[in-house]
């Protein structure tokens, strides 16, 4: 893959500024990118399968991947949006608020109709 | 100007100007908002799963193996626009580019899947968007979302197109940062998609 | 690059290119005028229709346009657009910035909203306006014979778009322009409250996009959404209906509320009471808003427990709106309190809302909704609150603002003569409505029928409605005569309290010269009471950076329009064409660097004076 060349001809100028301190974090935060990708693609397996094996009932089945599911935006939001991050807060209320009306929609046109 | 910020970047080049805040929590405040226009598809999609309109059932349409490979490959253009963004954190614009361009190529390999997908509906089981308002509340749905790709890759070739010659600095950080941040978007709905529309589809 | 600036620009080109919020400000205030006049000529249309029973002046057909488009043109386009004026023209000079944060996409939702509004205007000319209603039900608007619907769908889409958009630039602009000093807590009421409102166009709007979306799709692609036969639901464009347009309803009000919180103070000579309990009741509004949508539902038959639920939730929304009632009147209490007509206006408001609020609370009891429901008595809960309230609100900050806006003064003596006339006109169209539902008058009937008691009710309102057409007349005249010969108006002609007062009249295009250094809540009254002439400056004198101006939002826009216009005579290579456009516009903006350019110091008049 070309982008593995590429990691290995940054020159030296271009790591030049990065000071120690900043080399550990990043290398820090490669792993756990790496951790919740595994953990997402694992999430992802286990709401495939939970579908496809008649082992579970159905109404647990649509729990069950409905909270993977949840999870899996918890991971996007924070591990790979960094929402964690600082300067993150006024991201986080638009986010938020945006899900509590995401969540009020869903509800409506899905249980409140006839 | 440029060329001293060329040298040192700020921990955060994507907000390390005004501009780049504003661009950056304008973005976030954009996406707050697609959370509600793609919550509302997906309750209008809830609402009328069931009318089928005699037609085919999903249940009776959807293929898993197909719906599992697409999840693979935009989760992993998720990762590699993770890559891409922690590339950009510590300045390596080659790098990040080259994330960018996965990215991007696993985007379109999606694409093509969706449109295959697409086509196969239509032709071989007459599931159409005016067949029955399931259909209509379906191809809405993962239409919107499949627009939202295409714009996505479009937006990144174009970036990477304007700037490939001109490197890494405070204008051009936060352009590649809101599109990753895009990226990740469009990867939280298409989580859901395939819970709600594919997995469920196959539940009853 | 600088030179730019002081090339002589063509005024047509100025303002079409502009990117000047004051500009772009005073862009929407005359579009939403013209809109608001032409709602209200539409209005008379109806009332004298309405003016005796049996009348035969335009018809049912003509009427059912007509009534459409008098409440569409109302709340989209001449509303929304004023507000946003007021945001455009007063927001940046509250909080001591030089310009919104993203003065492009400012200019863009400005000319994706006229070109809306063109658009659904242009039914009128091409065979027949929309005629389903403001709220545009299916499946009467899906089945409306004709393109009239059309162009209410595509004309609100891309209004729409730009008025989401404006929504994101102030709330950014909010959270990231302010002063140094000018912290949350300190911000003046307009401005909490535009900000708590721009929070409810991002997160309101798009329920709308996706509902008005659907609609198009069932009209023009045959898809079946809301067609029952084919397992559709109409219930659902109710729902998206709703859940986007009773937070509309406070985006509406929630600005105006801000604008009396700060004339009333002004001419109380007081500062607000309760500013903490304002700004806390404001945003418990906005949260509030987002759950009692149902409430325009309750006769759908979604039973009881969500009946109850959403009744429950309603009425808890009238307490914030009952503490701001009685913070305004303690601010009034022990003032020395005057009454040029923004005041005027802004204290007819307290009553003539109340008595719409009252009237909410009455019809939040489902079981009596059943009663009100789509008759005359919502009709007049509805007016008392959007007339009494938002127009009200309007009218007062358009008297209150105008010398900051233009640099004029407007004839207090005909303001007061607008006042007055449109204050009894109003009560008088509108309080006898309450009687007309309650005997059981329809709403949206073109006629209604002699010896049942409702000849004389339906003959006052439509003298209110001329007079209220009376008093709109004077306004014009008044603002003809200002722009003639106005006195020139001083910088802070009011004695105010908030930071645009500091700065000359009209603001200089830079706003401030040097940013100011803000010192607590009404920060210009704790100066003058210091016995400071201006603002103290946070930062040295130097070259500030203005952004360049740019004709692509218009190009965009006009990309859209053509879009939309040839989307519903279905021709599609047309279509594509007009959306190719915005796309090459947006690519254009994207590819070219914009780097705006610089006033120099030197350029800059003394002692922060006089613009140019
Ligand atoms: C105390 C606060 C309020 C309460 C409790 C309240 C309650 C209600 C209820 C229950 C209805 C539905 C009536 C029906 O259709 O049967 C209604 C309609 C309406 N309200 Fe309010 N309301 C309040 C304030 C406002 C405000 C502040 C505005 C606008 C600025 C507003 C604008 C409207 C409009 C436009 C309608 C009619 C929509 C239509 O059917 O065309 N309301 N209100
Ligand atoms: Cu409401």
């Amino acid at each position: 893959m070309s982008t593995h060349e590429s990691t290995e001809h940054v020159s030296e100028h271009d790591q030049s500024h990065l000071d120690i301190h900043h080399k550990i974090a990043h290398e820090k935060e490669f792993k756990q990118q790496i951790v919740s990708f595994i953990m997402m693609i694992f999430i992802t397996m286990l709401a495939f399968v939970a579908v496809a094996s008649d082992a579970i009932s159905d109404s647990f089945t649509v729990i069950f991947i409905m909270i993977l599911a949840g999870i899996q935006l918890v991971f996007q939001l924070y591990m790979f949006m960094h929402l964690s991050h600082k300067g993150h807060q006024y991201p986080a209320w638009g986010i938020f608020f945006g899900v509590f009306v995401a969540g009020t929609c869903v509800v409506a046109l899905m249980g409140m109709i006839w | 100007m440029r060329a001293e910020e060329m040298s040192k970047l700020p921990a955060n080049p994507e907000r390390a100007t005004l501009d780049g805040k504003n661009k950056f929590l304008g973005f976030w405040f954009f996406l707050g908002g697609e959370t509600v226009l793609f919550a509302s598809l997906f309750g209008v999609y809830l609402g009328l799963r069931n009318a089928t309109n005699g037609g085919v059932t999903s249940n009776e349409l959807f293929e898993l193996p197909l719906v599992f490979i697409a999840t693979m490959l935009l989760l992993t253009s998720s990762l590699t626009s993770v890559f891409a963004t922690m590339a950009l954190k510590t300045n390596h614009f080659k790098r990040m580019i080259g994330w960018f361009v996965v990215t991007a190529l696993l985007g379109l390999a999606f694409l093509g899947l969706e449109i295959y997908e697409f086509n196969h509906y239509v032709h071989e089981y007459g599931h159409t968007m005016q067949s029955s308002a399931w259909g209509s509340a379906f191809y809405t749905l993962v239409g919107t979302h499949g627009a939202h790709v295409t714009a996505g890759i479009i937006w990144i070739a174009l970036l990477i197109f304007r700037n490939m010659r001109r490197g890494m600095d405070l204008y051009t950080a936060p352009k590649f940062y809101l599109f990753a941040l895009y990226w990740h978007f469009i990867d939280v709905v298409w989580i859901f998609i395939f819970t709600v529309v594919y997995l469920m589809g196959k539940v009853g | 690059m600088s030179a730019h600036a002081y090339k002589k620009k063509n005024p047509i080109w100025d303002w079409l290119t502009t990117v000047d919020h004051k500009k772009i400000g005073i862009l929407y205030l005359v579009s939403g005028a013209f809109f608001f006049l032409l709602g209200g000529l539409e209005a008379i249309l109806l009332r004298v229709q309405l003016l005796y029973p049996e009348f035969d002046f335009v018809g049912a057909a003509t009427f059912n346009q007509l009534l459409t488009m008098h409440g569409t043109t109302m709340i989209f386009l001449a509303a929304m657009p004023l507000i946003f004026g007021f945001m455009n023209a007063i927001i940046p000079l509250q909080i001591g910035a030089r310009d919104v944060a993203f003065p492009f996409v400012n200019s863009l939702g400005f000319w994706l909203f006229s070109a809306g509004g063109i658009l659904l205007n242009l039914g009128w000319f091409m065979g027949g306006a929309p005629d389903a209603g403001w709220t545009g039900y299916a499946p009467l608007s899906t089945t409306s014979p004709g393109n009239g619907v059309d162009f209410y769908v595509l004309g609100l889409q891309i209004s729409g778009i730009g008025t989401l958009i404006g929504g994101i630039n102030f709330l950014v602009t909010i959270i990231n322009m302010r002063a140094p000093g000018m912290t949350f807590m300190r911000m003046p009421l307009f401005t909490w409250s535009s900000f708590i409102t721009s929070g409810l166009i991002l997160f309101a709007f798009p329920a709308l996009t996706i509902g008005l979306a659907l609609l198009m799709f069932d009209r023009l692609f045959g898809t079946q959404f809301f067609a029952a036969e084919a397992g559709g639901n109409p219930i659902i464009y109710e729902h998206l209906f709703w859940i986007f347009g009773h937070p509309e309803v406070y985006i509406l009000v929630l600005p105006v509320f801000g604008m009396f919180s700060e004339i009333i103070a002004t001419f109380a000579r007081k500062r607000l009471f309760g500013y903490s309990a304002m700004v806390f009741a404001t945003a418990l509004i906005g949260f509030l808003g987002f759950m009692v949508w149902v409430h325009h539902m309750f006769t759908v038959g979604l039973g009881p427990i969500a009946n109850s639920i959403f009744a429950v939730a309603t009425m808890l929304i009238a307490v914030p709106t009952g503490v701001k009632i009685f913070n305004w009147l303690f601010t009034m209490w022990g003032g020395k309190v005057s009454f040029p007509t923004a005041n005027l206006f802004a204290v007819g408001f307290i009553p003539s809302f109340v008595l719409g609020g009252m009237t909410g609370v009455m019809l939040s009891v489902p079981p009596a909704d059943y009663q009100y429901h789509d008759s005359y008595f919502v009709v007049a809960h509805f007016h008392y609150v959007i007339v009494g309230g938002v127009v009200f609100g309007l009218f007062a900050g358009f008297y209150y603002w105008w010398p900051k806006i233009f640099g004029t003064m407007l004839n207090e003596f005909l303001g007061k003569l607008h006042f007055w006339l449109f204050f009894i006109g109003f009560h008088l169209t509108f309080f006898p409505m309450h009687f007309l539902g309650l005997m059981g008058m329809p709403r949206r009937v073109y006629t209604y029928l002699s010896g049942q008691s409702l000849d004389e009710a339906n003959f006052a309102a439509s003298i209110g409605a001329f007079l209220m057409g009376i008093a709109t007349i004077i306004m014009v005249w008044n603002i003809i005569q200002t722009a003639i010969k106005g006195k020139k108006a001083g910088n802070d002609p009011w004695d105010g309290r908030t930071l645009e007062w500091a700065i000359s009249s009209p603001a200089p295009e830079y706003n401030f010269a040097q940013t100011p250094l803000i010192r607590g809540l009404d920060a210009w009254w704790l100066e003058k009471r210091a016995g400071n002439k201006g603002m103290v400056p946070a930062e040295p004198l130097d070259d500030i950076h203005m952004p360049d101006a740019s004709i692509l939002p218009f190009i965009m826009s006009l990309g859209l329009f053509i879009a939309g216009l040839a989307a519903i005579y279905s021709m599609w290579v047309i279509a594509i064409g007009g959306l190719v456009l915005t796309v090459v516009g947006m690519v254009i903006r994207s590819v070219i660097d914009y780097h705006g350019y610089h006033i120099h110091k030197e350029d800059l008049p003394a002692e922060g004076g006089k613009g140019k």
